[in-house]
């Protein structure tokens, strides 16, 4: 009886806990999503809100025209690239945080997290005073004399590409450096002595064992990099879409809410389902090193 | 024939001195042990043997080569590491084969090599297995074949009994000799245990500070230590400071204690070993130093009884005596016994 009295007494507290952001959650975040996805199903008459209907329409709308899909295509391809600059690029200096013993280490945390506490905006305008036309970069080139003329880098996909990059570094290094960390340096050294060089160890002890990182880095970077919004709007603008803004613009400018619940959906849904597959390819890939994820000591 | 020497080697860690002018020569086929608490730097030269460390001066040959400045995976040693260091996410089978792999064995021979490793050390069966799957004393034994099975000229082991319980720790010690005299490999075994150094080895080098203290077969070292730094870490729990009037040793506070002491010698210090030490005996004269003690303290240790004695001068020391013994002679805490130990039994020492 005791016993059960104080399991009740623990879930009291732990309901007591968890009990405001689950409530939070649910009305916050689940309604809303509820009523986008049935606002997809409305139907869009123009000069009114919308008209409530089920119809599939909107989704036929956007999966059957090039232009829309071309954005969808565009937002993963951008959110591909720039997952995959921040990994080759954030891995290197994931691997050396997680390895250095410089009395230095938390001032870099500290300066690899800083960009994070400048906002998109104002970060965004400082990609704009580089890459315009009068930019940096131009007057640069226009000085030495590699152009003649200046050279469009604002508004293309390289662009976005870099500046959504430059957001999402300091997730990827702090995902992968918690990993990483946790790899026992004497398994290098165990490599290294049984004849192994650099490069093998990178490639057949830290790369294999870092898979758990590498997965959870760059899964977190994909999803933030495919719904960017600030950052495309600034960088990329009407010439690089992407659907985050593109369907907010539905709905702020054409008023077509129907049609921006719809391309929502379809971002969430292509966002998860994405995700899914590469994680089921890793797992494939690695049923082993998951396996070995705990090491036993004895 | 020297297999490995150390020629004045020097390491320094920022400001601090870790291995002053370190020299010594092991020979091919010898088992060494480098004993020494933490931090006497006995890991930190077997890391510049291994070659994950350079040292700052001085050379390291093996089979006469200077290899002071190749790195380790040039190097033809294998280290057995303290935590094992098993690939998590390899195989029993691919952990032992992958020193073969650097070295671009043969599928076919790489297979038969480890599989012949594996059984050196009783695990043939366990090639399928991951580490986690596996016992801490098959991991054990898996580091060790992992690391015999590229031939290495020369095997470093890293306090590599340390994580094991004390029973497993006894069986894999005679098991690691038994293989490194079967194989004839010369060996360096680094441990803080003296009796684990005292089992196994041919020679003990006894580190202090970063400077050798003491070389000597394990008997040597354990009859005779030299300094009270050794005696110590040889088990030697009685210390006595003095001065020496011909063969006998006058303690600061005016005990007499006899010793076999040929010459004059300005020892300032000695030790006795508490098992030297006889409680009552029936033959006192024999032993030549007799006191009479107070017993303080008595502590059953299962074969034999620990008693903490005092002099009437203050002084306090520890005696040894077999429970058998024990039993035929009881007295208890607060008694006057006799204790005696022969002139031979004092260890002179430098401090």
């Amino acid at each position: 009886m005791k016993i059960k009295k104080q399991q009740n007494t623990q879930a009291y507290q732990v309901g007591s806990l968890i009990g405001p952001t689950t409530l939070l959650v649910t009305v916050m975040f689940l309604i809303p999503l509820l009523n986008f996805l049935r606002n997809s199903f409305n139907v869009f008459v123009p000069g009114q809100f919308m008209q409530t209907a089920w119809t599939l329409e909107n989704y036929h709308k956007f999966l059957t025209d090039p232009y829309y899909l071309s954005i969808l295509g565009r937002s993963f391809y951008i959110a591909f690239s720039a997952t995959l600059l921040a990994l080759v690029m954030g891995f290197p200096i994931a691997y050396f945080l997680a390895r250095t013993k410089s009395k230095w280490k938390s001032i870099i945390i500290m300066l690899i997290v800083f960009p994070l506490l400048v906002g998109n905006i104002i970060r965004d305008v400082g990609w704009i005073s580089l890459f315009s036309g009068t930019g940096l970069i131009n007057r640069f080139l226009l000085d030495i004399g590699v152009v003649q003329e200046p050279i469009q880098l604002l508004q293309t996909p390289m662009a976005v590409i870099i500046a959504i990059t430059n957001v999402v570094l300091p997730y990827m290094i702090l995902t992968l450096h918690s990993v990483l960390e946790r790899i026992d340096p004497a398994l290098e050294e165990a490599a290294y002595d049984l004849g192994a060089s650099r490069w093998t160890v990178m490639k057949s002890i830290i790369i294999p064992l870092g898979i758990p990182g590498i997965m959870a880095g760059t899964l977190f970077v994909f999803v933030l990099s495919i719904n960017a919004y600030t950052t495309p709007l600034v960088i990329g603008g009407s010439k690089v879409q992407m659907m985050a803004p593109a369907l907010y613009s539905q709905i702020s400018e054409v008023s077509n809410w129907p049609l921006g619940a719809a391309m929502a959906v379809i971002l969430i849904v292509f966002t998860l389902l994405s995700s899914t597959i590469y994680l089921r390819i890793i797992e494939r890939m690695s049923m082993n090193v998951r396996a070995a994820g705990t090491e036993v000591k004895g | 024939m020297a297999e490995v020497v150390l020629n004045h080697v020097i390491k320094r860690f920022g400001n601090s001195l870790a291995i002053n002018d370190l020299n010594l020569s092991i020979d091919k086929g010898e088992l060494v042990s480098f004993l020494g608490p933490s931090g006497c730097g006995k890991t930190t030269t077997l890391r510049m043997i291994a070659g994950f460390l350079e040292p700052d001066e001085g050379d390291i040959l093996i089979h006469e080569e200077n290899v002071t400045r190749i790195p380790a995976n040039k190097r033809d040693t294998a280290l057995v590491f303290q935590n094992y260091a098993l690939f998590p996410h390899m195989t029993i089978f691919e952990n032992v084969a992958f020193g073969l792999k650097m070295r671009k064995v043969s599928k076919e021979e790489t297979r038969s090599r480890v599989l012949e490793a594996l059984s050196m050390v009783q695990l043939e069966k366990f090639g399928d297995r991951y580490p986690r799957q596996i016992s801490g004393g098959q991991q054990q034994r898996v580091a060790l074949a992992r690391a015999l099975v590229v031939n290495p000229r020369l095997l470093l082991l890293d306090e590599p009994l340390s994580n094991l319980d004390a029973k497993l720790r006894q069986e894999m010690r005679s098991e690691i000799r038994q293989l490194q005299q079967r194989l004839g490999i010369t060996s360096i075994f680094v441990t803080h245990d003296q009796e684990e150094a005292l089992v196994l080895s041919d020679r003990i080098v006894v580190l202090e500070q970063g400077e050798i203290r003491q070389i000597g077969r394990p008997q040597e070292v354990y009859d005779s230590p030299q300094s009270h730094f050794v005696a110590d870490f040889v088990g030697v729990r009685n210390f006595f400071n003095g001065h020496f009037e011909s063969h006998a040793f006058i303690t600061n506070n005016g005990i007499k204690i006899f010793t076999d002491m040929k010459q004059k010698s300005d020892f300032k210090k000695i030790g006795i070993r508490s098992n030297m030490i006889v409680v009552n005996p029936n033959n006192k004269e024999m032993y030549i130093n007799t006191f009479k003690v107070k017993v303080e303290l008595i502590t059953y240790k299962g074969t034999i009884i620990e008693l903490l004695v005092l002099f009437p001068t203050g002084d306090s020391i520890v005696v040894e005596m077999p429970s058998e013994q024990f039993k035929q002679n009881t007295f208890s805490k607060g008694d006057q016994i006799d204790i005696c130990w022969r002139p031979d039994s004092v260890l002179p020492l430098s401090s």
